[in-house]
């Protein structure tokens, strides 16, 4: 989700710089301050996870490439998130660069942690700089550390920074220069494994260099411990393996001889470097924790942390959203003036400004929603909701870590798609991944504001603050993870049955969001949505409206232009009226004879029971693409069809509640509203995300699913909810 | 749901993580190597002899290492045995 308008691939010869660190240390904040804008997204083949590329520069003026990988607590990956950062760090992901050298970053307040993949990295032989983040934040908790003692301790520099200040970041800069210039590799290491195994690393890198393949101890370490199976171009290792293994002779899985010894080295570094902070009683974040992860207070303050949310977004953003609809429909009027009548003109006013308009009118509501979402991730509550949820999820044999991938999904389903790369078990990610797509993502906000703003009445309902609209939204925004729960538990039982999955969540210490960070998420995904109407929003507008105004049949004109000249005949203020109502009858005459028009009357029947006219069925057939196209394919219509172009209406809020049938009657009021919307709550109208499924499960027939199971969910609630208004009498 | 009253452990006396009552320091005797989730909480240093605190009980733990605060379900603590050390 970046704008594809931004720098450019760094030359070849720029040196590469991974950053890497535990998650929580607030390394994208480090990441932000030391490249700025210049950023894109790292793509590499296979690997959908967004991670960012960027660009540095040294004090001397070479250029550098940073890479920020995703957050690991260790080189043993634990999930397919990690082993990407692992996978790049050992350079046997395809096609990403090399890495140069490492900048390792720790929170310094909680070193020992950081620590543990600091000793693993120390064996890359790579030049490092470790960074000591959010240092201000140790050093007012009473921990002293001694940066020159566990410089030589490590035999790295390290440095002491303040990210969200940018403190420090010249110091790390000039350490990496110094360290790039040098032709020799760091110090050797002292390995804090035991001899017996660290001779055995050695013969393994020894065993390997005669098969001609390069290992680091590193990747030598991970070999022998971890016991997955071995890359195919390892396999002729296979056998040297097992036998080291058994040389080293262990009484205890090799796994935890290593997590061991680590710790001792760790212990033993900290001891001459490091003063622990004051007698830790609870802190401040701890407090706060009694409240918002208490089982019952915790839950009620999330209910109401969702509401408010939902009710800001739509009050927040409305002064922005008229302003935006004023300049559209003023650009229509201007060049409606400017353009001759014909193809052209109506191509942009009816197709350009009245339906990709319609749909960049509901920028200010997404950046608001981006806003608060990250806002709730970077404080630090994030966490704790995945928590108060775990039990819920654990019920459906998912876990709390399934709740952060489904939360970004309120904001967009394919980064939290993509952010399911977190979760460890397989089933649990691709039970994820499947019901993502129904939670409510901000481009169903479009179609929720519109047809709530058009049919539900302005009612307060508690006080000043929750009214009838917000509340509807809440519902709708609601409704979608309701459903979510049985499909989940459903998918868990029947193709993903199996033993339940682990739970554990580090949970960080609350802090105030960084502007910055917050403020870049915001830019990137204003951007992406600009990008996304500018493209395929743009290009399904082009198709409704060619459909929609082609072919001009020629019976219609001729027979109104019989009609006008009638008319012509009579005098005064009368004629001025009659001529306009024909002008719109004429309009909707050559709508209704249009390839669209007559798609529509054949699809009719379908769309019947759900309460819908045949434009509104057209309109969402159009909209399988993307789903805010409804909104411009209703604009266009609309406008073709003569509805709301005239200056007092010019909205398409207007235009919808004035649509008739051909009988005369409305079209729409409470009940086909709730249909339309309950439709594109529950349907998988989004091709970025059908594409973006098939990419992670590496498999079509699992897009294919949930397009199926969502689609067929959307048209029976949708029908359900129509007939049921109905049936109350709305 | 059925619950288990809380243990009253005197010092030195081990029992389960998941028993520990709440705000009460306690050493890490033994906890499992097999499993992946056990070869986790050792990375983030749960080993024997670690001195670990809960702060949050219930279905749900939320145990403090260090510096660090880690949630975990209680099935899971279940297997880690620690003695009272307050």
């Amino acid at each position: 989700m970046l704008d594809p308008a931004g720098p450019t691939e760094p030359t070849s010869d720029a040196a590469v710089i991974a950053l890497v660190g535990n998650p929580n240390t607030g390394k994208t904040t480090f990441f932000n301050a030391l490249t700025g804008l210049h950023q894109r997204i790292a793509n590499y083949p296979g690997v959908t996870v967004e991670f960012f590329a960027g660009e540095a520069r040294l004090p001397a003026g070479s250029s550098l490439q940073v890479v920020d990988l995703p957050g690991t607590y260790s080189l043993s990956a634990a999930s397919p998130v990690e082993a990407l950062a692992v996978d790049v760090l050992f350079g046997r992901q395809p096609d990403a660069p090399i890495v140069d050298a490492v900048i390792a970053i720790a929170d310094a307040s909680n070193l020992r942690q950081g620590l543990y993949l600091i000793s693993q990295l120390l064996e890359l032989n790579k030049p490092l700089v470790l960074v000591l983040n959010m240092s201000d934040i140790a050093a007012a908790r009473g921990i002293a550390i001694d940066v020159n003692e566990l410089s030589r301790q490590l035999g790295v520099p390290v440095v002491p920074v303040v990210a969200t200040r940018g403190e420090g970041l010249d110091a790390v800069l000039a350490h990496l220069q110094s360290l790039l210039a040098k032709e020799s590799t760091p110090v050797p290491l002292r390995s804090p494994l035991p001899s017996e195994m660290s001779v055995q690393v050695d013969r393994l890198v020894t065993e390997a260099s005669e098969h001609r393949r390069a290992l680091t101890r590193a990747e030598a370490i991970r070999l022998l411990v971890d016991t997955e199976d071995l890359s195919p171009e390892l396999e002729c290792l296979q056998g040297k393996v097992r036998e080291l293994r058994a040389n080293i002779g262990a009484s205890a899985p090799l796994s935890a001889l290593e997590t061991e010894a680590r710790h001792l080295w760790i212990q033993q570094v900290l001891s001459g470097s490091c003063a622990a902070g004051r007698a830790s009683g609870l802190s401040g974040s701890d407090r706060l924790d009694r409240i918002l992860t208490h089982r019952v207070l915790g839950l009620a303050t999330f209910l109401v942390i969702s509401a408010f949310l939902f009710q800001g977004i739509y009050r927040g953003s409305a002064p922005l959203m008229d302003a935006i609809e004023g300049l559209f429909s003023r650009l229509g009027l201007v060049v409606a003036a400017q353009v001759p009548k014909g193809p052209v003109q109506s191509l942009l006013v009816d197709g350009v400004i009245a339906g990709v308009g319609g749909v960049l009118v509901f920028l200010p509501q997404i950046a608001f929603l981006f806003l608060l979402i990250s806002i709730l991730e970077d404080c630090g509550y994030m966490a704790r909701a995945a928590l108060l949820m775990d039990r819920l999820l654990g019920r459906l044999g998912l876990s709390g870590r399934s709740f952060i991938p489904m939360l970004s999904s309120f904001a967009c389903a394919v980064p939290g798609i993509m952010s399911a790369r977190t979760i460890a078990n397989r089933r649990d990610r691709y039970v994820t991944i499947l019901v993502a797509p129904l939670i409510s993502c901000s481009a169903r906000l479009p179609v929720y504001v519109l047809f709530i703003g058009a049919f539900i009445p302005d009612e307060p309902i508690f006080g000043r603050w929750i009214g009838l609209q917000g509340l509807t939204l809440l519902g709708m925004y609601t409704m979608g993870a309701l459903v979510a729960i049985p499909v989940a538990w459903l998918l868990r039982s029947t193709l993903f049955r199996g033993h339940s999955s682990a739970f554990l969540l580090e949970l960080p210490s609350y802090k105030w969001p960084t502007p910055y960070t917050v403020g870049l998420r915001v830019y990137h995904s204003a951007c992406a949505f600009v990008v996304r109407a500018g493209s395929i929003i743009l290009a399904g507008t082009i198709v409704m409206w060619a459909l929609a105004y082609f072919p001009r049949s020629e019976t219609v004109s001729r027979q109104f232009d019989e009609q006008r000249a009638q008319i012509a005949l009579v005098s005064g203020a009368q004629r001025d009226a009659a001529l306009k109502r024909l002008e719109s009858e004429e309009a909707a005459a050559h709508v209704e004879a249009s390839y669209l028009g007559r798609a529509g009357h054949f699809i009719e029947p379908a769309v019947e029971p759900l309460g819908w006219d045949w434009r509104l069925g057209m309109a969402a057939l159009a909209s399988f693409p993307a789903r805010e196209i409804i909104i411009s394919a209703l604009g266009t219509i609309y406008s073709l069809g003569g509805e709301g172009v005239d200056e007092e209406s010019a909205d398409l809020r207007a235009a919808l509640q004035g649509a008739t049938r051909a009988d005369g009657s409305r079209v729409l009021g409470v009940p086909v509203a709730l249909s339309v919307m309950v439709f594109f709550a529950l349907c998988a109208q989004c091709m970025s995300t059908l594409a973006v499924i098939q990419r992670e499960t590496e498999s079509w027939g699992w897009a294919l699913l949930s397009f199926t199971y969502m689609t067929v969910l959307a048209y029976v609630g949708a029908l359900a909810t129509y007939q049921a208004t109905t049936w109350l009498g709305w | 749901m059925h619950r288990k009253p809380p243990a009253q452990p005197n010092q030195g006396d081990e029992v389960a993580l998941s028993d520990l009552q709440r705000d009460r320091d306690a050493l890490v005797v033994d906890l499992p190597w097999t499993d992946r989730l056990s070869l986790r909480l050792r990375e983030l240093g749960l080993l024997p002899g670690t001195r670990v605190r809960v702060l949050r009980t219930g279905s749900r733990l939320v145990i403090q290492i260090g510096e660090a605060r880690l949630a975990l379900r209680r099935a899971d603590a279940a297997a880690i045995r620690v003695c009272d050390a307050t």
